[in-house]
């Protein structure tokens, strides 16, 4: 994996509880797996993958499809070697096509890639220290 | 989740909330409203955060529930 800073990688995968591949010939994540939720004793498969990566100043940010119309927008980044991570979840009713967004769109900020996504955030989060999430303004 | 009883009394715009698919970051709960119902069957439209999930279906066989998504 080369120059590539694996805790950013594996922040992500933490997130979206999967395994995360990176290529070692560009900035492209890949993970895809199925897992099986109990929703208050209703067990649910929901899958997970990943449809578009995107590194922009050592800022990592990748869409990933859920179950249905559910998408997530995940960022990582390090500030004072701290690993901060951002969840936006997606309505991808609301915007174009989720797969390869990131490269068709190829946002210089995390800023320019909301800027795009607009109507399609329906939540956002910040994870600021293990397992401790808070809902963004 | 959902038991016999409730099987028969729930009405068109009926909703169950269930946890959530992340409730590590929040407590948001997936949601299903019932869209559709006959003797032995109910339709939800599944939700979280709002986002349609799909639609599933519980079906009555036998006095024994049983989920498609």
């Amino acid at each position: 994996m080369g120059n590539v800073n694996r805790n950013l990688v594996y922040a992500i995968a933490d997130v979206l509880g999967t395994t995360v591949t990176f290529a070692h010939d560009g900035p492209k994540m890949k993970a895809k797996e199925t897992r099986t939720v109990n929703l208050s004793g209703l067990k649910v498969k929901i899958s997970v993958e990943i449809v578009s990566s995107w590194i922009a100043s050592d800022v990592y940010m990748v869409v990933a499809k859920s179950t249905g119309n559910l998408a997530m927008f995940i960022v990582a980044k390090e500030v004072s070697k701290t690993s901060i991570v951002d969840l936006h979840f997606l309505n991808l009713a609301k915007m174009d096509a989720a797969t390869g967004w990131l490269e068709k769109q190829k946002p210089r900020s995390v800023n320019e890639a909301l800027k795009h996504l607009d109507r399609a955030v329906v939540a956002s989060f910040v994870k600021l220290k293990k397992n401790e999430w808070s809902k963004a303004a | 989740m959902l038991n016999l009883e409730e099987f028969e009394k729930l009405e068109i715009g009926d909703q169950i909330e269930t946890r959530g698919l992340f409730p590590k970051v929040d407590q948001e709960p997936v949601v299903l409203r019932l869209a559709a119902r006959d003797v032995n069957s109910l339709e939800f439209v599944v939700t979280y955060f709002g986002v349609t999930l799909g639609r599933w279906k519980c079906s009555n066989k036998e006095g024994a529930l049983s989920w498609e998504m």
